[in-house]
C-alpha cells in the first residue's frame, strides 16, 4: 500500500511522534490548532451531550410508560422533551460528523496537513462550549417549555430561561458557520496535488454539500433568533398578531434554517456510509459521479421545501401545494445514493466488520425514514398525521437513527485511525445488533401510535396505546444498552498498546490510510500525491493525476 | 479556480477607483431626488434600482469581484439564496389574506402595567408567575 | 487547483507569514478571500432575514410606515451615506496602497477610513438621541405621542434592529481596522503578503454595501 504515495519534497527519515502523544499536557490540547485533536475535542464533547440527551430521553420513555402521570409533572415533562431536542439537535446531531469525524478525516483524506483555517477551527470549538454552557445554564433559569423549535407566540410569553437558550442556539450557529467556512476553503484550496474534483473521496463532497447549508442557512437561523429575544424583551411585534405582526412568519424564518439543517444532519451521514461501503466491499463505488452531485442537489432542494412542516399552521393552501410538490423532488437524489451503495455491495467480497454492520443498519433505517417521510409530504395526509407520533418517528429515523448510527459508523471506522488501537470485534457486533434492534423497537410502534391520532408532547395518553407505549419504552432500554456497550468496549480498547493494528486495517484505498496510525501531527511525512482513484480496488489501479484531466 | 494569481496581475488604480467614488455620490444625489418624485407603485423599485447599481459598483470595483470571477460566483449564489427565502416565503404571505386586527395596539397598550422586560401572557397582560384567572 | 502549484509565487521563497500547512502565498492568500467571501455571504443572509421581515411588514403596514419614516432625518441619512462610501473608497486606496508597497500612504488612508467611521457613529448618536427624546423607541419603549396611523412603532422597531445591527457591524469594522493599522505601522505589509488588508478591506465594502440598500428602505420611503 505504500507505493501509493510517493514522497517528496525533503525526506524525513525520522521517527515523529503522533499527534496524541506530541506536544504534551492539558494546556497543549486546549491551544491545539490540529485539526484531529479539534475534532477528538468535539467527538468526546457530542458524546458526553448525547448521555445527557439520551438520559433526557430515558426520561420521557419511562413517564410514557403509563398512561397517567408515571414520574413526572406536565410541566417537567414540557421541559424534557425541550432539552432533549434542543441538547440533540444543536449540541449533538449538528456537530456530531461534520465537527467531530469531519474535523478529523477531511484533511487526511484529501492529503492535507490541516484545514484552512486552523485557529478559526480552534475558535469553533470554544464558541461550541461556550453555547453548550449557555443551554445548559437555563436548567438554573427553569428551564425551557417551549420545544426545541421555539414557535411564537407560546416562546415570546412563556417564562423560564427561554432567551438563554435562544441565545445558546445563536452562539452554536456560529460554531457551526465557522466549520462550513473551514471546509469549503480547505476542500477548495487544500487538496493533495494531482487531487482533481472527481478523485475526491466522496466523505469530502457530502462534508462540501454541508458547509454549503451551514453557510447559507444558519446566518438566517441566527437572525431569526435574536428577532425572538427581540420580541420577549423589546416587544417588537414582528411575531405578534395583535401588535400587527405574524406568528408564522416566525415559522418560515426558523423553518428557512432548520429545514436545511434536516440535511446537515444527514449528508454528513450519508457522507460516512460512501467511504464504509466500499471499503468493506472491496469494490469501486457504483456511480460516483451520481453519490457526490446528489449530494449537492440534496443540499440545494433542501432549501426549497421548508414549509412542508407548516402545512397546518395556517399557511395558504397555494403555499401548501406548492411546498409539498417540491418535497417529493428530494426523494430522487435520496433513492439514487441508496440504489448506488447497494449496487456497490453488488458482487462485491463483503465483510462484515464493524463499521459495515453499521453502515448496512444505516440502509434500513435510512430507507424507512425516508419511506415515511413522503408520506408527510403529502398535503392530504400531513393533515391527519401532523403533530402524531408518526412525525415523532419520521424524524427519529431519518436524524437520530441515520445520522448516529452513520456517527457510530464513522467512529468504528476510524477508530485504529484516530488512536492507533482496535475495539473487540464481538463486542463490537453485539453492539451494533442492540442497537440496531432497540432503536427499531423503540421508533417502530410510535408509527402506528402516530398513525391511530396518539399527538406528541402529551405527557399523558388513552389507555388504547399503552401496550405500544410500553413496547418502545423497552426499546428504549435496549438502545441504551447497547450504546452504553459501545462505549464500554471503546474505552477497553486504551487499554491495548498504541500502534498495535497497522495502519490501514480496512484495506481502504483513500489516503488517510497511507499515513501511520495515529498520524503524526503534520498528518503525512512529505507532501503525498494521489496515485490511483479513491476506491480503485483493482489489482493494478489506474494512475490519476495532474495529466489525467 | 481560474483566478489564481489574478490578484498579482490586476491592480486597479487610484483613477478608477475616484471614478466610482464619483459615480456612487452622483448616484446618492440621484436617490435622493428621486425621492422627491412620486413614481406611484413604482418608488421602492426605483429606489431599489438605484441602490443596487451603486451596491454593484461596490461589489465590482472596490471589492475587485470584476477580477474575481469564483468568489463572484460565492456572492452571487449567497444572493440567489436569499431571493429563494423571500420569494418562497411570499408564496404564503402573498397569497394569503391577511386580516389586522381592527384595534391594532402597540406594545405599551397591549401590555399596560406590565413591568419592562418581563414577558407577559398576552391573555391577561399580567407578568408570567401570576395565575391564570 | 494544479495551476496553483506553478505560480509565481512559489519562487519568492517562504515568507514568514506562510502558514505550515499551505505550500505558497498566493494558495494562502485565496484560501483567506474564500473564507472572507463566504463569511461575507453568512452577513448578507443574516441581514436579509431582516430585509426580508422589513419588507413583508412594510407591506402589511405600507401607511404606518409611510408615516412613521417621516420623523426619520433625510439629510442626516445622506450625510451619512456619504461619508461611508466615502470611507469605502480610502479602505480601497489602502488596499491598494498597500498592495503597491507604499506604507505610509496605507496608513494615512486607513486613519481617513477611520475617521469617517467614527463621523459615522457620531451622526448616528445624534440620530438616536434625538428618536430617544421623542419617545421613537423600539417595541415597549415607543411612547411617542399622536399618531395618525396604527402600526407606526413597527418601522421603529425595524430602523432601531437593523441600523443597530449595522451600528455593530461598523464597530467591528473599525476594530479590524485599527488591527491592520497597527500591523501596517509596524511594517508586516508588502505586495508579497497584504492579505489582512484586503479581508478588512472586504468586510468594510460590505457594511457600505448594507447601508446603500438601509438608506432608502428607512429615509426615502415615498
Amino acid at each position: 500500500m505504500s507505493q501509493a504515495i510517493t514522497e517528496h519534497g525533503v525526506g524525513h527519515a525520522a521517527h515523529h511522534a503522533d499527534y496524541l502523544e506530541e506536544p504534551k499536557g492539558l494546556w497543549s490540547w486546549l491551544t491545539t490548532v490540529d485539526h484531529k485533536r479539534i475534532g477528538l475535542m468535539y467527538m468526546w464533547s457530542v458524546m458526553f451531550f448525547f448521555l445527557v440527551g439520551g438520559l433526557f430521553a430515558l426520561l420521557i420513555r419511562l413517564e410514557l410508560l403509563t398512561p397517567k402521570q408515571t414520574i413526572m409533572t406536565a410541566e417537567m415533562y414540557n421541559r424534557v422533551f425541550t432539552l432533549h431536542g434542543a441538547i440533540m439537535t444543536f449540541l449533538v446531531i449538528i456537530p456530531a460528523i461534520p465537527a467531530a469525524l469531519g474535523n478529523f478525516a477531511l484533511p487526511l483524506l484529501i492529503g492535507a496537513k490541516d484545514v484552512a483555517f486552523p485557529k478559526l477551527n480552534l475558535t469553533s470549538l470554544y464558541v461550541y462550549w461556550t453555547g453548550a454552557a449557555m443551554a445548559v445554564a437555563t436548567l438554573a433559569l427553569g428551564g425551557v417549555d417551549t420545544g426545541w423549535t421555539f414557535y411564537t407566540p407560546y416562546s415570546t410569553t412563556t417564562g423560564g430561561g427561554v432567551s438563554l437558550m435562544v441565545l445558546a442556539a445563536f452562539v452554536l450557529g456560529f460554531s457551526s458557520i465557522f466549520t462550513g467556512v473551514n471546509f469549503i476553503a480547505t476542500i477548495h484550496k487544500l487538496r493533495a496535488p494531482g487531487m482533481g474534483w472527481f478523485e475526491l473521496p466522496l466523505f469530502t463532497w457530502g462534508m462540501y454539500a454541508t458547509a454549503l447549508i451551514q453557510i447559507l442557512a444558519t446566518p438566517v437561523l441566527g437572525i431569526t433568533l435574536l428577532l425572538l429575544v427581540m420580541e420577549r424583551v423589546l416587544g417588537v411585534g414582528i411575531f405578534d398578531a395583535q401588535l400587527g405582526g405574524d406568528p408564522v412568519l416566525f415559522q418560515h424564518f426558523f423553518w428557512f434554517y432548520s429545514h436545511p439543517a434536516v440535511y446537515i444532519m444527514i449528508l454528513p451521514a450519508m457522507a460516512v456510509i460512501s467511504e464504509v461501503i466500499p471499503t468493506f466491499s472491496k469494490k469501486t463505488i457504483f456511480g460516483y459521479k451520481a453519490i457526490a452531485f446528489s449530494s449537492v442537489a440534496i443540499a440545494l432542494l433542501g432549501f426549497m421545501v421548508w414549509a412542508h412542516h407548516m402545512f397546518v399552521a395556517g399557511m395558504s393552501l397555494f403555499a401548501g401545494a406548492i411546498f409539498s410538490f417540491l418535497t417529493f423532488f428530494i426523494a430522487i437524489p435520496s433513492a439514487i445514493k441508496v440504489f448506488n451503495w447497494i449496487a456497490t455491495m453488488w458482487r462485491g467480497s463483503i465483510t462484515l466488520d464493524a463499521p459495515m454492520l453499521y453502515a448496512l443498519s444505516f440502509l434500513l433505517i435510512f430507507t424507512i425514514g425516508g419511506l415515511t417521510g413522503l408520506f408527510l409530504a403529502s398535503l392530504s395526509t400531513d393533515v391527519h398525521l401532523h403533530d402524531t407520533y408518526f412525525v415523532v418517528s419520521h424524524f427519529h429515523y431519518v436524524m437520530a437513527g441515520s445520522n448516529l448510527i452513520a456517527f457510530l459508523a464513522g467512529i468504528h471506522y476510524w477508530w485504529p485511525k484516530m488512536y492507533g488501537r482496535m475495539y473487540n470485534q464481538t463486542l463490537a457486533a453485539i453492539g451494533c445488533v442492540l442497537v440496531f434492534v432497540g432503536f427499531n423497537a423503540t421508533f417502530l410502534p410510535q408509527f402506528v401510535l402516530g398513525s391511530r391520532g396518539m399527538p406528541r408532547r402529551y405527557y399523558n395518553y388513552l389507555p388504547q396505546f399503552q401496550e405500544l407505549h410500553v413496547a418502545s419504552t423497552v426499546g428504549s432500554w435496549i438502545l441504551a444498552a447497547g450504546l452504553f456497550l459501545i462505549l464500554a468496549y471503546l474505552l477497553a480498547s486504551f487499554r491495548q498498546k498504541k500502534g498495535s493494528v497497522p495502519a490501514n486495517p480496512w484495506g481502504g484505498r483513500t489516503l488517510e490510510w497511507e499515513t501511520t496510525s495515529p498520524p503524526t501531527m503534520h498528518n503525512f511525512e512529505g507532501q503525498p500525491v494521489l496515485k490511483h482513484g479513491p476506491y480503485d480496488y483493482r489489482p493494478n489501479p489506474a494512475p490519476v493525476g495532474e495529466d489525467s484531466h | 479556480m481560474s483566478h489564481t494569481g489574478e490578484h498579482a496581475i490586476h491592480v486597479t488604480g487610484p483613477k478608477t477607483y475616484a471614478a466610482v467614488l464619483g459615480a456612487l455620490l452622483a448616484l446618492t444625489v440621484i436617490t435622493v431626488a428621486a425621492s422627491y418624485v412620486d413614481f406611484g407603485a413604482f418608488n421602492t423599485v426605483v429606489a431599489l434600482i438605484i441602490a443596487s447599481i451603486k451596491g454593484s459598483l461596490v461589489a465590482l470595483f472596490f471589492m475587485h469581484l470584476r477580477h474575481d470571477k469564483f468568489n463572484a460566483v460565492i456572492f452571487v449564489g449567497g444572493l440567489l439564496f436569499l431571493a429563494v427565502f423571500l420569494i418562497w416565503t411570499m408564496f404564503d404571505i402573498g397569497t394569503r389574506t391577511t386580516v389586522l386586527p381592527s384595534n391594532l395596539k402597540t406594545p405599551v397598550e397591549a401590555f399596560p402595567g406590565a413591568p419592562l422586560n418581563k414577558p407577559v401572557r398576552p391573555a391577561t397582560g399580567q407578568p408570567v408567575g401570576t395565575p391564570a384567572p | 487547483m494544479s495551476t496553483a502549484t506553478n505560480t509565481a509565487a512559489a519562487e519568492h521563497g517562504h515568507s514568514k507569514f506562510l502558514q505550515h500547512h499551505f505550500r505558497e502565498m498566493s494558495q494562502q492568500f485565496e484560501a483567506a478571500k474564500i473564507g472572507m467571501w463566504l463569511f461575507l455571504v453568512t452577513e448578507v443572509l443574516l441581514f436579509g432575514g431582516l430585509f426580508v421581515g422589513y419588507g413583508i411588514m412594510h407591506a402589511k403596514h405600507p401607511e404606518a410606515f409611510m408615516a412613521a419614516h417621516h420623523h426619520l432625518d433625510k439629510v442626516m441619512g445622506a450625510l451619512n451615506t456619504i461619508v461611508l462610501l466615502f470611507s469605502s473608497f480610502t479602505m480601497v486606496m489602502a488596499v491598494w496602497a498597500s498592495q503597491t508597497n507604499r506604507r505610509k500612504l496605507t496608513i494615512l488612508f486607513l486613519v481617513i477610513t477611520l475617521l469617517c467611521a467614527c463621523t459615522f457613529m457620531v451622526v448616528k448618536y445624534f440620530e438616536y438621541s434625538h428618536k430617544f427624546h421623542d419617545g421613537l423607541l423600539p417595541g415597549k419603549y415607543y411612547t411617542h405621542k399622536g399618531d395618525t396611523v396604527p402600526g407606526q412603532f413597527m418601522f421603529f422597531s425595524f430602523y432601531f434592529m437593523m441600523t443597530g445591527l449595522h451600528g455593530i457591524h461598523v464597530l467591528l469594522g473599525m476594530m479590524a481596522i485599527i488591527w491592520i493599522l497597527f500591523r501596517t505601522i509596524r511594517g508586516d505589509f508588502s505586495s508579497d503578503y497584504y492579505a489582512p488588508v484586503d479581508i478588512t478591506g472586504l468586510y468594510w465594502h460590505l457594511v457600505d454595501l448594507i447601508w446603500i440598500y438601509l438608506f432608502p428602505l428607512m429615509y426615502l420611503i415615498s
